[in-house]
Parts: structure tokens; sequence; C-alpha cells
């Protein structure tokens, strides 16, 4: 998997139409994020459920049983660590808006916050 | 039971599947409605008489279905209640089955079963048919067929508290009742097993659902209370098919809409004549959303030709948002980058190759969105020769496919499947509404699958996230896409999709077997992987 890029680390355009540009940019990045956020819940959960179908059954499985319970560490791993980055960019996303942002003018902002991806 | 100058052989037959019950602690409570017939009213002694737990009211004036059974339910005394007509029959099974349902959820208010129908020919031969595999609980289905029916097993307490029967919807009782009482149940339970056998002849519904024209018009008006009770901006009517009913809602004039649609230009021939997919589209689609505030967002690939945004100016005005795409193709990115340049509090994704046909097509699309629950609603999509291109996803068997492809203009489908709003496991993004909130909260479609199986991902999304999927009938659009399109994908895109979701087993809202909802010569389409590497493991 690659590593999503961070465009709060990269300079902030000023002119108007590149500034919407990296702003759709930094929301795009944000909708991956809760996207990978919800697949790796989803997976975390069904790892779980099998594992707790295993442990119900048969108690010669319980090398099947390991190997699930790997797997759901693995998922949920993954969906914290996605989940720290959503909120990473979230509060980048916040502070520029509350900030930065603020200075370009109402004109650009509308459209920014009609995104309403942050808050 | 409600009972009233039934023949009185069918009647001992329905008293006998009670008295035949695995589980031994019931009670039968026979509400006579003045049938004035001596021989019933000796069998009803007789019965009494016989079992301790057959208890008899016998009312002093003829007062109707509803009348009788709330005499009946006056004289109960258990904690869920069966309703029952006085010549069907209960499976031996039936009441053990249900009591263990309640066991295993005891928050279940509300549970129901599947259904076969029973006929008794010459020499006393039953014959049983027309089985019907139920969904799990569907209240949008509910509003257009009553489908729970038989057998329904409700908890008393709650029965009492919305006033049992209504007398006003006689005909349609049972599915005001039903109705009344799921507004307010904390659990609906589906029983996939047929525990109640429905008696065919000639002047009962099942028999023909033209045979009592009354209870058409008794459930479309118990519907309509029920929407008013619940506060759906709409108003119910009779189906296209007999005891079916249509709900049109509205949507409120400050609801913005914005219609994303992705397109790279292409043309094709439609009715013997060359036309630009996405003009055809949007001219359809302005001509019949029945709704202002709407904005078309049109995602345009940087390669195609200029003119063509030129004429979507001409045609869409201060509507259109223009958005160019110069990547790879992507249609997850472009209905992302859409969404991200739009503004509206719902979002269409609706592909190019689509027009739309019916009138208030986006008003009654994205309306539902706005109820609790609902997270996200489809359309009828049809071909050009009107055969069915898009009658809901099925999730199910290990595979991923679309229902009823290819079934012709005039097939209803299973218990009428292709002519009621229902529940679905998902939709196609072709024509697909979810409210932006809901968008933003799932992250849209995944990316990392650019060509296949984005919406079904979207789907699961959607209804992890706690929202109904709901197909509705009566938004109808052509969609212009081959019916011999290349339909194999990429294994690593269904490996991404197990890798989420696991391989799908039972689909919640088909009717099972899932070959119902499927013609069996189009097997071929159903998208089932072969085999998946490492099924279940995190992205490295």
């Amino acid at each position: 998997m690659t590593e999503p890029r961070d465009p709060l680390a990269e300079p902030m355009p000023q002119d108007p139409a590149e500034l919407r540009a990296w702003a759709t940019d930094v929301a795009a990045e944000l909708l991956v994020l809760r996207d990978r956020v919800v697949g790796a819940e989803a997976a975390a959960e069904r790892a779980r459920a099998e594992l707790e179908s295993a442990r119900a059954g048969d108690a010669e499985h319980s090398g099947r049983a390991d190997a699930l319970l790997a797997k759901e560490r693995q998922w949920e791993v993954e969906r914290d660590r996605l989940t720290a980055e959503v909120a990473t960019l979230q509060a980048g996303i916040d502070s520029v808006t509350g900030t930065r942002l603020w200075r370009i003018g109402r004109r650009l902002r509308a459209p920014l916050r009609a995104m309403r991806l942050w808050r | 039971m409600p009972v009233y100058r039934p023949r009185i052989a069918y009647f001992l037959d329905a008293v006998d599947s009670v008295r035949a019950q695995s589980l031994g602690d019931w009670e039968l409570i026979l509400a006579d409605d003045r049938s004035d017939d001596a021989s019933l009213d000796a069998e009803l002694n007789r019965l009494a008489a016989l079992d301790p737990r057959i208890r008899v009211v016998r009312r002093e004036d003829n007062g109707g279905i509803s009348e009788a059974s709330n005499s009946a339910l006056a004289l109960a005394r258990g904690e869920f209640v069966v309703l029952m007509d006085n010549d069907d029959l209960l499976t031996t099974d039936a009441l053990e089955s249900m009591a263990a349902a309640i066991d295993a959820d005891p928050d279940a208010d509300y549970l129901y079963s599947d259904e076969e129908k029973i006929e008794v020919g010459p020499g006393l031969a039953r014959r049983y048919f027309d089985a019907f595999r139920k969904p799990d609980w569907s209240p949008e289905r509910l509003r257009a067929q009553m489908y729970c029916g038989h057998l329904s097993v409700l908890r008393r307490s709650l029965v009492a508290a919305v006033g049992g029967f209504d007398r006003r919807f006689d005909g349609s009782q049972d599915h005001d009742l039903v109705l009344r009482v799921t507004e307010r149940a904390r659990r609906v339970v589906h029983v996939p097993r047929i525990l109640y056998r429905w008696r065919v002849s000639p002047s009962s519904t099942a028999g023909s659902g033209a045979a009592k024209p009354y209870t058409w018009d008794a459930g479309v008006a118990a519907v309509d209370a029920h929407l008013a009770r619940v506060g759906i901006d709409g108003a119910a009517a009779r189906g296209r098919i007999t005891n079916t009913v249509r709900i049109s809602r509205r949507l409120p004039a400050g609801v913005r809409v914005s219609v994303i649609i992705p397109t790279n230009g292409a043309s094709g021939r439609i009715r013997g004549r060359r036309r630009v997919h996405v003009l055809g589209a949007v001219r359809s689609l302005l001509a019949r959303a029945g709704h202002e505030a709407l904005e078309v967002v049109v995602v345009w690939d940087s390669g195609m030709d200029r003119r063509i945004l030129d004429r979507l100016r001409r045609i869409a005005g201060d509507r259109l948002v223009l958005v160019e795409y110069d990547r790879p193709f992507n249609f997850s990115e472009k209905c992302n980058l859409g969404f991200l340049a739009s503004s509206g509090d719902v979002v269409v994704l609706l592909n190019d190759d689509i027009e739309v046909l019916s009138d208030r097509f986006v008003a009654e699309l994205c309306a539902p969105l706005l109820e609790p629950g609902v997270g996200m609603t489809g359309a009828a999509l049809s071909y050009e020769d009107g055969s069915v291109q898009h009658g809901g996803h099925v999730y199910a068997d290990h595979g991923w496919a679309e229902a009823y492809r290819g079934a012709g203009p005039d097939e209803p489908g299973y218990f009428f499947s292709l002519r009621i709003n229902r529940e679905v496991a998902g939709v196609t993004a072709a024509c697909a509404a979810l409210t932006r909130a809901r968008y933003a909260q799932i992250g849209g479609l995944d990316t990392g699958l650019p060509g296949n199986f984005n919406d079904v991902d979207l789907s699961y999304k959607v209804r992890r996230t706690g929202g109904r999927i709901l197909w509705l009938a009566e938004v109808r659009a052509t969609h212009f896409e081959s019916r011999t399109r290349d339909r194999s994908y990429h294994p690593a895109e269904a490996a991404r999709l197990v890798a989420r979701w696991g391989l799908p087993e039972r689909d919640p809202y088909l009717a099972q077997p899932w070959r119902h909802d499927y013609p069996a010569d189009l097997d071929d389409q159903v998208r089932r992987p072969a085999t998946i590497a490492a099924v279940g493991a995190p992205p490295a």
C-alpha cells in the first residue's frame, strides 16, 4: 500500500484557482481515508465474527482460531492507523479553514465550505 | 381466530392444526361473528368441551373481521398473539418455531414467517404451492405490499397500545395493524420457514387478488394513514398490480440536489439515430426532474470534444457545473471529484448513457433519503427494448449479481418484486442517490475499485452505517448499456471487495432460494470469483 500524500505538508497556493484545486485534493484525500476506515472496520468486525464462530466450534480448530485472532488484530491496527490519519487530516483542514483560508475572501470560502468535508 | 360462516370441514382442519402443535402452551380463542349457523354453534360447543385451551366468544352482532378479532383479543392472556384465519392451517412446528425465535431475540415485538398456499382437490388430495420465501424486515416493501402476511405474531401489549384492529380498514385490517405495530416495535423478526398454509378457495384473497376488490382500497387507505403517522410527505395510491400500493413522495423545494454525471463524451445509436449520450441524459433529466433546486455536475474527460461542453451549457445553463478530469479512467474518482465540486444536500450518481423516463424523477428518487434509516435509493433501469437492466443487486451464494437482468418488460418478478418498492442489498451506481452527509461519512466511492464493484462496495458501506437501500419501482429510466457488455473484471477488484466484506452468503432482502430473483439462463452473469488469493488479508 502506498502512503497517501500529505497535502497539508505542501505549501498552500495563493492563486484562487490553484487554491481551489489544492483544497479539492485535500478533501479527496479525506474521502479516501474515510473510505478506508469504513473498510478496515468492516474487515476487523468480520474477522472477529469468524473468530467467535471458530471458538464456538470444535477445539481441534484452535490453529484456525489463532490465525483468525491474528487477522482480527491486524485489521484493528489498520483501522486505528487510518482513524488516526483521518483525525490528523481533519484537524489540519480545520486549522487552515479557520486561519489561512479565512483570509482568502468570501467568494472562495463559500464553495470550499460547500464541500462540507470539514466542520 | 375470527369465525364467520366457514365451511365446517375447513374450520375443523384449522382448529386441528392448532391442536396438533408441538408446543403445548397455547390458548385458542374463537370469536364467532354472529354466524347464525346451528352446525357451527354445535362444533364450537364441542371444541370448547374437548380442549380446555379452546375458548369461545359469541358476538351479539355481526361486526366484521376487525370487530370479531378484537373480541378475541379482549380475552387473550398470552404474551404474544398469533393471527389465524378460520380455514387456514398452521404447520405443526409453527408455534414452537416462533417461541424459539422469541427466546433468541427477547426484544422482538413482531415476528412473521414464510407461507404457502394449499388447495384441496377432488378426492381430498392436498396440493401445496406458491411458497412465499420472504425477505427479512423490509419496511418500504410493507408499504407497497402486505408481504408479512401469515404467520404473524405480535406482542399483545403492543397490540393493545395501538388500539387493536381498526374496522375502517376491514379487508386489509391485518396490513393496517402490522403497520401500526411495526411503527413502534423495538425489533421485527423474520423466521425463514413456512409455518402457515393459506387455503385457496374461489372466494378467498389467496385464490385471486381480484376476488375482494375492497381489500385493495382498504390497503391503500391503511398505507396513507401510516404515511401521515410517521410524517412522510406523500400519498398512497393503487399500484400497477392488484393489492399493491404505490407511494408518491414530495421532496421539499429547499432541498438542493446535485446530479453527478461522469462522461467521456461517448455517443451511440439510439432509436436509429446517433446521439451523444450525456446530452440526452441531461436533457431528459431536466425535462422530468420534478424539482427546481437542481445542479448538474458533469465530470468530463480532458480529451473529449469541447463542443459537447458548449451544448451542455446551452441545455443546462447556470445549473451546470463542469469538472475536468485528466487522469486515467477511474469511475470512482470521477464521481468523488464531482461530489467535491457539488453543493447539493443530496447527490445523485447518474451514468451518461441514461435517459430518464418517469416524471418527477429527481423528486421521487431523493425524497426517501430524508426519512430515518434510508441510506441510498436506486431506480428501475431498463434496456432500450424495455427488458430489465437493473432490478436491484443480489449478494448471495458467494456471488454478486443483478436481480432480474434481462427479464421481459411484463415480468412482475417474484411476488411482484419488479412492481413494488423494496429494500435491496445494493443498487447500481449507474443511478443512485444518497445524502451529502452519508457520502462524506463513508468516503464516497472506493478509488481502489476504478471499474468494477465500486457500487457493490458503496452499498455495503451504506448498510454498514445503518442505511437501508431502496429500489424504487416507479422511478424509471432507460440505460443504453450494451446487453453484451463485457462483464469480466480483474481478480484484484474482487479480492479487494472480499477482503473488506467477505464472500456473500445470505442476502437479507432476497426471497430464498435466490434463483427466484434471477433468471436461470443468465447465470453466467453472476460475478463469482473463481479464486481469491489471500482472502481477508489487510493491505500490505
